[in-house]
């Protein structure tokens, strides 16, 4: 059974016709070619496949394109300025936070997502807005570190901001 | 300004953040196609039938093929077994599965819902046969036999199979005379452990994209850690040259030894077979990377020590014994080196190990970061700790008195170097960082738990074949810079990055005139044997150091030549080359020719080529002047210690960790940053393996728990409050590239062992098996 929906993604309106079974994912990663967010279980665990969806952070994994239909929907190319990357980028590459980097993208998008939605989050916020998020090659220690550089860079006054 | 020894940024971690980089899942050509694999439900059985009719008829459903013997019939009944070591595994079931989870059919699609719909309309007749699970089980005189072919296998020289039974490979060590020297010791010790098998759990799931060229050979991209090592297993199980596979890999997105040797490229390859021209791609669903791939792990045995009253270690004897799964080439060079280093990082005159490989009905075990090493020094390390409290010692100062230093000779009789590291300054490192009371009981006690510490010597060797050589090209661009080409797979450990940091000393010149080539190509890229066993930097340095030396070679060749100046008189130096006089010529004159005023060229575009090739012998065969199993079989060793220091709540056995430590010997560290996130991200890994993971089976030999609901992994919440602790103890190596030795997979191997040893502490029970459930 073919469905045709309509989402906004990265700013774009994208018709596209899906079956009923399709999830955002691979709608997103083999229709519009949006790799960045990765399969890495297929059921919500790793949260490698975390975009933002309606201002939430979601696993596109768990939904399913009709669900997405009408939907205003960033991934991590959307994010990411032409000529420059974000703070939360930036503060992956200053830690380290970054091995294989297939976890990576999911990692930074919930940070995003957090910070959008809250732009004073805590290092406890962040931390929270990564629950659920695995990472088999760091060991935390540097993600940790993001977590605390975001929440000091959030809460400074704007014109000591550190820029990107 | 030198960049070795600094902290540089992460070379691919913009690409990385961005989501630019493109893994194996992220490839698409036209016309490509996608492949789902069925999967034998029972542990042991014959196929007896495959019926594939309704399969067939699903629309989009392309091609649905079985592993029956008829269709893996290269021609005049060769099939296309894989291995190199043991060549023991068809990339699909012939007639019988080994395991649950083995792949027994497989349809090729336009789409992955349209091969998983006809998956499930293969109807496949087994007959199931007894499934043995326990290795004890398997080397029993009447087990059943899981490969009655054993005998006849192709083998490598070195191995010793036992055929008519299940044993494939007993590598046995001797070092003086072990059986006598424990009736002079003072106290005798032995207790049995083992390690559990566990999966690698890499984010990114095993996948190769696979198209059988019309002249009859393959192309294949896999996520790889091995690219010229899957290159000779596809071109001998296909009997193809070598010229006609090529074999790329984009980037690993996590390896841990797990994708090293083969994963699913035998199987693409023949699944591709059928449809000659088309991309296909197959990618595992995370159920299989636990049931269907290579796991790690697995091993059980007994450690006997013996001692003088004074603490002088005298014997020590170890079974080793490898539950390998159903198939044994990824498996059987971890009974070596895991057999080799198990007697642990002391100074012991009498050693017997006795390591066996044995096939059982499981999951396929391979390497897993850490090689072997982490098995053998729980038993050993957990058996040091009992014999300080046997001979009322402080445990530190017990492995102090029995560490290995500079001129021993160690279990395999090869001489230790002054350079080759200082094990009991790591100790002391390791013991302060921790807080580490000699003497004291280092137990107190608080309102949340009871506190406890341990330290823990630890050493590892690559385990590597004997001709495993690493080769490196610099190519030189017109401007003076040059691009760094060499296969080592950058999965993570950050190889491209310090290959740029060395290449750019080795040669002189800014890091942002070397570009690090991270796409290897077994068709253009120099031969690298395999990206393991943490010798990259080693290895790989050297080859690097090599290609630059041999490049600046060339360079003055043509400055000589261009200028009319003794090859002599041309000094190269900092991208700068001068000749005796004041001026200097910038480097880029010679790159590509040196130009003459009337537009005559001498010389050509420079290619700086070197290699590294270890000098090494096979451990299995014997050699002269020495006991068996000894050798010169390691290149290098790098030794540490680690400590842990945990909360242990008595009301609800829930273990805190509060202290991950380790201090380690690698030499000269070329980036600081980057090796202690190696570091860090190990001891992670080590403390999931001893406190959250195992594989459960069920009797009849079906995993239990092969999704990441069930199999926990270390969270963020999990080390919200541990405190990491990293020492490099810098001895600069006498070989090693600026005096480097590897470090990655290092920091696994004694922390389970030291979180054994602190919960014994806590509580004074002793634990032998992983994961610890207190």
């Amino acid at each position: 059974m073919k469905h045709d929906i309509q989402l906004t993604v990265n700013g774009i309106p994208r018709n596209l016709t899906v079956t009923a079974d399709d999830t955002l994912l691979r709608v997103l990663r083999e229709e519009l070619h949006l790799t960045g967010a990765k399969k890495g279980c297929g059921e919500g665990e790793c949260g490698a496949c975390t975009i933002i969806m309606n201002g939430e952070a979601i696993r596109a994994c768990l939904v399913l394109a009709v669900e997405a239909n009408g939907a205003d929907i960033l991934t991590i190319e959307g994010i990411t300025p032409p000529n420059g990357i974000t703070r939360v980028q930036q503060a992956f590459i200053e830690a380290d936070a970054v091995q294989c980097g297939f976890c990576t993208p999911g990692f930074v998008m919930a940070l995003e997502a957090e910070l959008r939605r809250n732009p004073r989050a805590t290092a406890a916020d962040l931390r929270n807005a990564l629950g659920g998020h695995l990472c088999r090659c760091t060991g935390y220690e540097a993600i940790l570190q993001v977590t605390e550089t975001l929440a000091t860079s959030a809460t400074r006054p704007k014109n000591t901001k550190k820029r990107a | 300004m030198k960049v070795v020894g600094q902290s540089i940024l992460r070379a691919d971690a913009r690409e990385k953040v961005t989501g630019q980089t493109l893994y194996i899942d992220d490839l698409q050509f036209p016309g490509m196609l996608h492949a789902r694999v069925l999967r034998s439900p029972h542990a042991h059985a014959f196929i007896k039938a495959i019926d594939v009719a309704a399969a067939r008829k699903v629309p989009g459903v392309r091609a649905v093929i079985t592993g029956r013997p008829e269709e893996q019939d290269l021609g005049g009944g060769v099939y296309p077994l894989v291995g190199a070591c043991i060549v023991d595994q068809p990339p699909m079931a012939m007639d019988r599965v080994r395991f649950a989870g083995e792949a027994v059919a497989a349809v090729v699609a336009e789409s992955v819902a349209a091969a998983e719909q006809a998956l499930k309309l293969i109807n496949v007749t087994y007959q199931k046969l007894p499934a043995v699970l326990d290795v004890r089980e398997a080397m029993a005189a009447d087990a059943p036999l899981i490969h009655p072919d054993l005998g006849n296998y192709q083998m490598a020289k070195g191995f010793h199979p036992k055929p008519g039974t299940n044993i494939f490979h007993h590598y046995k060590l001797r070092k003086g005379d072990a059986k006598k020297a424990f009736k002079t010791c003072d106290v005798v010790l032995e207790q049995e452990f083992s390690y559990p098998h566990m999966s690698h759990v890499q984010l990114e799931p095993h996948g190769a994209l696979a198209r059988w060229e019309p002249t009859g050979g393959i192309d294949l991209y896999s996520s790889t850690q091995a690219p010229f090592v899957v290159r000779g297993y596809l071109a001998r199980a296909f009997r193809l040259p070598l010229a006609r596979v090529r074999v790329r890999a984009p980037a690993v997105g996590g390896g841990f030894g797990g994708k090293s040797d083969y994963t699913v490229e035998p199987l693409t390859a023949y699944i591709a077979r059928h449809l000659p021209g088309v991309w296909v791609k197959l990618i595992l669903e995370r159920e299989e990377m636990f049931t269907s791939s290579v796991v790690g792990r697995g091993v059980c045995g007994s450690y006997k020590i013996g001692a003088k009253r004074d603490g002088a270690i005298v014997a020590a004897q170890v079974k080793y014994l490898l539950n390998a799964g159903g198939y044994g080439e990824c498996a059987i060079n971890v009974a070596v080196g895991g057999g080799q280093n198990s007697p642990g990082a002391y100074r012991i005159p009498n050693i017997m190990v006795d390591s066996y490989a044995v096939y059982t009905n499981r999951v396929p075990v391979g390497a897993f970061r850490g090689y072997g090493h982490p098995e053998g020094n729980w038993m050993s390390e957990r058996m040091m700790d009992q014999l300080a409290r046997e001979l009322k010692m402080d445990p530190v100062e017990l492995r102090l008195k029995n560490a290995y230093r500079a001129g021993d000779k160690n279990a395999i009789a090869q001489r230790l170097h002054p350079a080759q590291g200082d094990l009991p300054r790591c100790l002391r490192e390791a013991a302060k960082a921790v807080g580490w009371k000699k003497g004291a009981s280092n137990v107190t006690r608080t309102r949340t738990g009871i506190r406890a510490k341990a330290v823990c010597s630890f050493m590892k060797s690559p385990v590597q074949a004997t001709n495993a050589q690493v080769s490196a090209l610099l190519k030189f661009d017109e401007d003076g810079g040059a691009a760094l080409i060499i296969t080592t797979c950058d999965m993570g450990q950050g190889s491209a990055t310090v290959y740029g940091q060395i290449a750019a000393d080795a040669l002189g010149l800014p890091l942002e005139k070397i570009r690090v080539l991270r796409d290897p190509d077994t068709s253009l890229f120099p031969s690298d044997w395999q990206t393991i066993g943490s010798k990259g930097t080693y290895t790989g340095g050297i080859a690097i150091i090599r290609a630059a030396e041999h490049a600046i070679e060339q360079i003055r060749t043509t400055a000589a030549k261009g200028l009319g100046v003794p090859r002599a008189r041309v000094r190269y130096e900092n991208g700068v080359i001068t000749t005796g006089g004041k001026k200097r010529y910038p480097l880029h004159l010679f790159t590509n020719g040196y130009v003459r005023p009337d537009g005559r060229t001498i010389g050509g575009p420079v290619l700086g080529y070197g290699v590294y090739t270890p000098d090494l012998q096979i451990p299995g065969i014997p050699k002269p002047g020495l006991q068996e199993g000894q050798g010169k079989v390691s290149a290098s060793w790098t030794f540490g210690a680690q400590a842990v220091e945990i909360e242990f709540n008595p009301k609800t056995g829930r273990i805190k960790v509060l202290q991950l430590v380790t201090a380690m010997d690698a030499g000269r560290i070329i980036n600081p940053r980057l090796a202690r996130g190696q570091t860090v991200g190990g001891m992670v890994q080590a403390m999931g393996q001893a406190l959250m993971e195992t594989m459960i089976y069920s009797p009849e030999g079906v995993l239990r728990n092969p999704r990441l609901t069930d199999y926990k992994i270390p969270s963020l919440e999990d080390l919200q409050d541990t405190d990491f602790k990293v020492i490099f103890v810098e001895t600069p190596d006498h070989k090693g590239p600026f005096g480097a030795r590897g470090l990655a997979e290092h920091s696994t191997v004694a922390i389970p062992a030291c979180l054994g040893n602190a919960l014994a502490n806590a509580t004074g029970q002793e634990i032998y098996q992983l994961p610890i459930k207190p």
